[in-house]
């Protein structure tokens, strides 16, 4: 035990082969997630708040759970971002992990190393992320909801959610190395062996006919629902089924990734497409974290991109024109903060793949590969899937909104508004998935002899 | 040991230029790092090497024999001398250029490591070919051939993590000769290997570039590896300090008389 934890300390003096950039990608992300977190349960107290103040007949009751479908929306992103932090860690530290079994540490030992490696950085994010959330609380409380701005001390966490924040990241972190070293059993011999990946079941296919009939039964009974037990249950209803819908759709994400990854290679022509397809067959899952919760938030606000043609035509109800305004505006601020995470994620997952093809990367560079063509690969693995998962969910939102074309026509600003936002948040993730280029540069640097 | 002749210009006779030199290198000296504390990774060094000849570089462990392997393969910039591989100057060449010229006239073979364990054999196979533009149908039936000369046939859409240590190394050996290179290069190819598999890998790897006309260059520890080359070369501390011909060397190119 005291063995495992000075061997730690003596690798945490020195800088291992990827040099800083991974240990701050790490430390962003867990920073990333925890603010995410931190500010999303900081607008359910806010509106929490509010709507005891206003009573329970009042729509500001409606508040509280329609944060909470936002809360829905970001806690998978959040996690799968902390998870994939987890596993950079973990990434980088193979190697040695392996030398370290060779001179005779235990499997326990080692495996204590890069617990304490994650942990400490996983603490140090989320460091960051409360300091990082008090900084912008401020500037998320200039968001109007009701008609009015926030008070920041309506959004300001107490201590003890805060607590629970940076120890759910922490878990969530332990948890995910955990399972990465189990994925890379360090044998004494030889380096890390990567076991063989599960292909995906097509089984996944099944909890989603389930959920959508649930779903439209639900939808059909809604009217009556409210009529029974109160709209606030209905929307209670609505929003455990969305977050049901969710956890399926990141069921189904990768399971399609997979299949347009097996299109991709059997028609690819260049050897940068054959290389990138390849890697989706692979690690689908990891392409996933990258574009799948800018996907999800594409759909969510492109179904949404209607609400400012309601609240223009429909002049009636003006507590309703708020709430369906306040939805859109919500969900504006649900798309920011996935794209953030997703951008986090694809720059976090990339970074731990150029770490693990290292060797790979050099030896095709050596074989007359040029950077370049490595560059391309990578680029294509992100930008393939995010053009196919986000553009499908942005055509598939406005096919279900296209009964109200006339509405849509009366202020297409809506479509304009979350066609901006969506296109930002795909720029922000390829940008992300620039910024391991100096990791690829480094590690084909022909001046260190491959050994 | 037997006797070991200084090494300077000249005093290796492989140096001396035949007409069908493929590769000639004259008085390499690499030093990593400057001032007192550099190390002298090569100290003079002179290589011939004829089109279609094999040679083994031997010596104990840091005497040199990558950096010279590296150098050679114009993937090091050497400190000083001249480096000339199919009648071009490679320490005088930019790195793009230095680059495409590995892609078409060099071959590596490494110890572990170097194939995509995505990508099928046949696909890690094509792999330089169709970085180099050829279309994937053409690269991929020509990697087909050779993994099939190769004794891999069947095994051509396994990955390399369903595959066994030899054969990954053989699937290695058939990237390295799918582009019709002029030189292989070996660093240890077998060092991962048991000694009989090693042993099998070996005769592979030098029957397979004889057949595609490539001379090959193989950086090994193991002296026995030395029977299955045409000439070896034996380093110590950054010079090359004997050299021979193989008694019973299969006909590979033309030796240097000595
Ligand atoms: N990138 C580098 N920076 C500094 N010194 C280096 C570097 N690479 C090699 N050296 C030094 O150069 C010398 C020769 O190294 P080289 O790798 O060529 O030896 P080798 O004969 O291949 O050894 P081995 O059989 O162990 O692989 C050694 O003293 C080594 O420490
Ligand atoms: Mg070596």
């Amino acid at each position: 035990m005291s063995g495992a934890l000075r061997t730690w300390l003596a690798l945490l003096r020195h800088r291992d082969s990827g040099g800083h950039l991974p240990a701050v990608l790490a430390v962003v992300a867990f920073a990333a997630a925890t603010w995410a977190v931190l500010t999303v349960a900081g607008g359910v107290q806010a509106f929490t708040g509010r709507a005891r103040l206003a009573g329970p007949e009042s729509d500001a009751a409606l508040y509280p759970l329609l944060a909470s479908v936002s809360v829905a929306l970001l806690v998978v992103p959040s996690a799968a971002l902390g998870g994939a932090a987890a596993r950079l860690t973990v990434a980088r530290r193979d190697e040695r992990l392996a030398r370290l079994r060779l001179v005779g540490a235990t499997s326990a030992q080692t495996g204590l190393v890069a617990l304490l490696d994650a942990g400490l950085q996983a603490v140090a994010g989320a460091a960051a992320g409360v300091v990082l959330n008090l900084l912008a609380t401020p500037a998320v409380a200039l968001l109007r909801f009701q008609g009015r701005a926030f008070e920041p001390a309506e959004l300001r966490l107490g201590p003890l959610p805060v607590a629970a924040a940076v120890a759910a990241v922490l878990v969530v972190s332990l948890v995910s190395c955990a399972v990465g070293l189990r994925r890379v059993s360090t044998t004494p011999l030889g380096v890390a062996q990567r076991l063989p990946v599960k292909t995906l079941s097509r089984l996944r296919v099944l909890p989603v006919l389930v959920v959508g009939l649930a779903f439209a039964a639900a939808f059909r009974g809604l009217g009556s629902l409210a009529a029974g037990v109160g709209l606030g249950a209905a929307v209670l209803v609505l929003a455990v089924l969305l977050a049901g819908t969710f956890a399926l759709y990141n069921l189904l994400g990768p399971l399609l990734l997979s299949l347009l990854g097996r299109v991709l290679a059997a028609r690819a022509r260049s050897a940068a497409t054959l290389l990138a397809a390849r890697r989706l067959v692979e690690d689908p899952r990891g392409a996933w974290r990258g574009v799948g919760g800018i996907a999800l938030v594409t759909f969510v606000a492109g179904c949404l991109s209607v609400v400012p043609g309601m609240t223009a035509t429909d002049g009636g109800d003006v507590e309703g024109d708020a709430l369906l305004r306040d939805t859109g505006t919500g969900a504006l601020v649900t798309l920011v903060v996935a794209a953030v995470l997703a951008a986090v994620s694809t720059g976090v997952t990339q970074a731990s793949r150029v770490l693990d093809a290292a060797p790979q990367h050099r030896a095709l560079h050596l074989a007359g590969a040029d950077v370049r063509v490595l560059h391309a690969a990578r680029s294509r693995e992100t930008w393939v899937p995010l053009l196919v998962t986000a553009g499908g969910a942005a055509l598939t939102s406005l096919l279900v909104v296209s009964p109200l074309l006339a509405v849509l026509r009366s202020a297409p600003v809506g479509v304009l508004l979350f066609a901006v936002c969506a296109a930002g948040g795909a720029g922000l993730v390829l940008l992300a998935s620039r910024a391991s280029r100096p990791l690829l540069v480094r590690s084909v640097d022909l001046q260190q002899p491959l050994r | 040991m037997t006797s070991i002749r200084p090494n300077g210009a000249g005093g290796v006779p492989g140096a001396s230029l035949g007409a069908v030199d493929i590769l000639t290198a004259r008085g390499l000296v690499m030093a990593y790092g400057d001032g007192p504390g550099a190390t002298r990774a090569l100290d003079g060094v002179d290589v011939a090497l004829r089109a279609g000849e094999s040679v083994a570089v031997t010596g104990p462990s840091g005497s040199g024999k990558t950096t010279l392997l590296h150098c050679l393969a114009g993937v090091l910039r050497p400190t000083s001398g001249t480096v000339e591989l199919a009648g071009a100057d490679l320490t005088a060449m930019s790195d793009a250029h230095r680059t495409r010229l590995r892609r078409s006239a060099v071959g590596f073979v490494f110890q572990s490591g170097q194939l995509l364990p995505e990508l099928p054999a046949q696909e890690n196979a094509a792999l330089p070919l169709m970085l180099a533009g050829v279309d994937r149908r053409t690269a991929t039936a020509r990697a087909r051939e050779l993994l099939g000369a190769l004794g891999l046939g069947g095994l051509e859409l396994r990955r390399p993590g369903q595959l066994s240590g030899g054969q990954v190394q053989r699937v290695a050996i058939a990237r390295a000769l799918v582009g019709s290179p002029q030189v292989v290069f070996a660093d240890e190819p077998t060092g991962a290997l048991d000694q009989a598999t090693g042993e099998e890998v070996l005769g592979t790897l030098t029957g397979a570039a004889r057949r595609a006309g490539a001379a090959l260059v193989v950086v090994t520890h193991d002296p026995a590896v030395a029977r299955w080359c045409g000439r070896t070369l034996a380093m110590r501390d950054g010079r090359v300090v004997r050299e021979f011909r193989a008694p019973a060397a299969p006909a590979a190119g033309g030796g240097v008389p000595s």
